[in-house]
């Protein structure tokens, strides 16, 4: 058993550890200057003061942030690359001396280039200044040449000319074919994302400057509340229903039972949301029963009646629509294994020493037939926790979906990236805790006799 | 079988309303006679106007629901109910209007046209990506391909090799997608094998290295299937497209495809690891069949019948994604509309009952023919 369940915890850190490469890989794919969009989530002035000071603010920000670092403990690149590229924070500046060293493929000359503009863009004219800022975004080639035509003569000038001109002529691009592997050890992006991971630190929304973990603290509690009452309702309702429905086989309860979980299983849920919420949460059609929003208000020093009725009816109708689809999944799978179970000896040696029939439903057939069960959890949670999205989403319930649903819409990436991540580890943890409980309820699985999924 | 029956003849009803929307719903004329001569207008482009509302035509034959699915009509009150005249009298509004006017029975003409497309495209993608994984994890398992220890070190060695260059320098030179894959495929191979000869030559030195070890496929497939599942669909879908600048069909279509490869890599492994077993596949080996033919033309052929049932209840499941994704509104168009749009669309009018209940029912039709595809076998 301890070697089984140690095996299958090791799924947990690869797990964790894959999810954590796609949110990070999300981060990195984030449209956009990252920095400049936290500047303005951070209320940094952008506009209107001057670029030193700006430059300042840009690279303290950066470095706290760790875009001065290298993207991964290594970097795989190729001769006409340094591997202290990083080390430009601004990202536009970075894309344009990366896009001309892709084009001219000499790293020295490039650099001067480089230097030559950034002496620029302090120079004493106007005119150079203006130009020499506007050179840093643009890679583009006609349009270099045509600003640096147009740059009035001076000291600035002449070497910015001299620099281009000596990149442009010695431009050889064989030396990207030359790989070069650089390692950075672990200072790095990902190693800094990675050891605030574990502080709990998941960035600051772009939408409300407040921090990512706060937000997913307060909504994290609500999705599992109603996941956690669906799963309930779902294994209340559908163990007695399946057992029964095997139990009562080929009879009118039986094709009536398979018939309507058969079509609970193809309705798809947001549409009876959608219906439901229309028809019972609005005044369009005189049933306004239940309210249109939110888990609802209990005033303070209400009865637990009273608490439990506005719970109750805010709850009953997403609770229903997400839990009926995997009632009917649970139910079928139920039916299923129950069939089989009832052929075996045992049933008719239990029958013969004079057990009812539900006797022996419940005490023989239902534990052989349930273990199945067990491992449905696992795979009902990844579902669950997507519908919870839509299911949220129509009943105006600020959870976990919801939240993902606004970040989505809004492009409020750390928001997003977070969400792929925690859903993740939720969904890792169900399937570990199912597998680990299989194993523990039947021998089978612990001896390999029986694969678990 | 009776159930199967009615599920076959609806999805081919779908099928031909999707392959036929421009014939049922649409603002131009199958057939119009204007000064004399005869236009074919739903072929033609720009003949003699665009808008054949307003071209006085002698006669024309129009569709069965003349009306674009994106055409507004402002000149009328919009949620038009069931029923209603349109504004010029050119027809009537079968199924009622949004609040812009457009008409909702070309609406769900023009979503069947976009899930027919999602689910068949997605499938497809998926079973691409699916088949050959599944396969070959299941027929050969972790020890049904022998190869020397040597060859196995080499290939994987030169692929890293390889794959660390195509990532540091052939990304950058490649000037396109194709250009990019040619280049990557060619050097991936000429690494692979030159990694393959040089463990050769140095297996004859060392005897370690000759020795026969199973590549363990199965092992890393399921590894692989296990990851994918343990990261919640509908959430990195949603995710991934709303990192898309441009939302377009064709990367919905792509997401879900890439994201649905594990229920049929799953299905056809359980498949396989059944069929290596049987008798049959024994006596073609004794007889001398090779292991790839004995793949490709023994076990997969009795592979695929339950396979193309998986894959037909999984165009159920991708059209209930492109729906969802459409009904948030991620990923799809905005100017597209589909059922889940339209379904959208009834939440800001809860009295509009025809906006909600004619696509649903449509889904809810297509998601039950789907499912009880897999029923009947």
């Amino acid at each position: 058993m301890l070697a089984y369940g140690l095996r299958k915890l090791l799924y947990l850190p690869l797990g964790v550890l894959l999810l954590s490469l796609v949110s990070f890989a999300l981060t990195w794919l984030t449209p956009g200057d990252p920095v400049q969009q936290r500047m303005v989530a951070e209320g940094v002035r952008t506009s209107g003061v001057d670029l030193k000071t700006y430059e300042r603010e840009y690279r303290l920000l950066a470095s706290r942030l760790d875009y001065d670092l290298p993207l991964f403990y290594f970097t795989v690149t190729h001769a006409a690359l340094p591997d202290t590229l990083h080390r430009i924070v601004q990202a536009d500046r970075r894309q344009t001396v990366r896009r001309l060293a892709l084009r001219h493929g000499d790293w020295p000359r490039v650099q001067q280039y480089y230097r030559a503009l950034l002496g620029a863009r302090l120079a004493e004219e106007e005119a150079v200044q203006v130009t020499a800022r506007r050179l840093l975004t643009r890679a583009e080639r006609p349009y270099i040449e045509r600003q640096l035509r147009g740059l009035p003569d001076g000291e600035n000038t002449t070497e910015l000319r001299t620099a281009y001109q000596d990149m442009v002529r010695h431009t050889d691009r064989s030396s990207l074919l030359w790989p070069r592997i650089y390692w950075n050890g672990t200072e790095n992006r990902y190693h800094r994302y990675l050891l605030r991971l574990a502080d709990g630190d998941l960035g600051i929304s772009y939408a409300d400057r407040r921090p990512v973990a706060q937000k997913i603290a307060v909504a994290l509690p609500r999705t599992v509340l109603l996941n956690g009452l669906a799963l309930l309702v779902v294994y209340l309702l559908a163990i007695p229903l399946g057992l029964y429905m095997a139990h009562y086989h080929r009879s009118r309860f039986d094709r009536w039972a398979t018939g309507l979980t058969f079509l609970a299983f193809g309705l798809p849920a947001f549409w009876v949301a959608t219906l439901l919420a229309n028809f019972f949460t609005t005044p369009a059609y005189g049933m306004n029963w239940f309210p249109s929003m939110g888990f609802g208000e209990v005033p303070l020093g209400a009865g637990w009646w009273e608490a439990l009725s506005i719970r109750a009816s805010h709850l009953l109708l997403p609770v229903f629509c997400l839990a009926y689809p995997s009632l009917a999944y649970v139910s079928r799978h139920l039916r299923a294994s129950t069939l089989v179970e009832l052929e075996r000896p045992y049933v008719k040696t239990a029958r013969m020493k004079g057990m009812t029939g539900s006797q022996v439903l419940w005490r023989h057939v239902f534990r052989n037939a349930a273990f199945p069960l067990v491992t449905l959890l696992g795979g009902l949670l990844p579902g669950l926790l997507a519908g919870s999205v839509l299911i949220e989403q129509i009943f105006n319930l600020p959870g976990m979906g919801q939240l993902l649903y606004e970040a989505a819409t809004a492009r409020d990436w750390p928001v997003v990236t977070a969400l792929v991540l925690v859903n993740g580890v939720l969904t890792i943890l169900g399937l570990l805790l199912a597998d680990i409980g299989y194993a523990l309820v039947d021998p089978r699985v612990r001896l390999g006799k029986l694969p678990p999924r | 079988m009776k159930n199967g029956f009615w599920a076959y003849g609806y999805l081919a009803a779908l099928l031909v309303v999707a392959l036929l929307a421009d014939f049922i719903a649409g603002d131009k004329p199958l057939v119009a006679s204007h000064q004399d001569s005869l236009h074919f207008p739903v072929f033609e482009r720009s003949l003699p106007s665009e808008d054949w509302a307003t071209v006085a035509v002698d006669w024309a034959i129009w569709p069965p629901i003349p009306f674009r699915a994106s055409a507004t009509d402002l000149s009328q009150p919009g949620y038009l109910r069931p029923l209603s005249p349109a504004a010029d009298h050119r027809g009537i509004h079968w199924l009622g209007t949004d609040r812009l006017g457009r008409d909702t029975a070309a609406g769900l003409v023009s979503g069947v046209r976009v899930a027919v497309g999602v689910g068949l495209g997605s499938v497809l993608i998926s079973l691409l990506l699916g088949l050959p994984l599944g396969a070959v994890a299941g027929f050969f398992g972790d020890h049904g391909w022998q190869l020397p220890r040597g060859r196995l070190l080499g290939g994987v060695i030169g692929l890293v090799v390889g794959g660390l260059y195509v990532v540091g320098s052939i990304a950058a030179l490649s000037t396109g997608v194709f250009h990019f894959l040619l280049l990557a495929s060619l050097v991936l191979l000429a690494t692979c094998s030159g990694g393959i000869l040089l463990f050769d030559a140095l297996g004859r030195a060392i005897p370690w290295l000759r020795r026969p070890a199973g590549v363990p496929i199965d092992r890393l497939v399921v590894l692989l299937l296990e990851l994918t599942v343990s990261i919640p669909g509908l959430v990195l879908l949603i995710a991934v497209l709303s990192y898309v600048d441009r939302s377009s069909l064709g990367v919905v279509v792509l997401t879900i495809g890439v994201l649905g490869w594990t229920p049929v890599a799953r299905f056809l492994r359980a498949e396989l690891m059944r069929i290596r077993e049987l008798p049959y596949i024994a006596a073609a080996r004794v007889g001398g069949v090779g292991e790839l033919r004995l793949l490709f033309r023994h076990a997969l052929p009795n592979a695929i019948g339950p396979v193309v049932v998986v894959a037909a209840f999984m165009v159920g499941t991708s059209i209930l994604a492109e729906a969802m994704l459409s009904f948030l509104g991620i990923g799809v168009p905005a100017e597209q509309v589909t059922w889940g749009s339209i379904l959208q669309q009834s939440r800001a009018k809860p009295s509009a009952w025809w906006l909600a209940v004619f696509p649903g029912l449509l889904l809810t039709l297509t998601l039950l023919a789907c499912n009880s595809l897999r029923q009947t076998r």
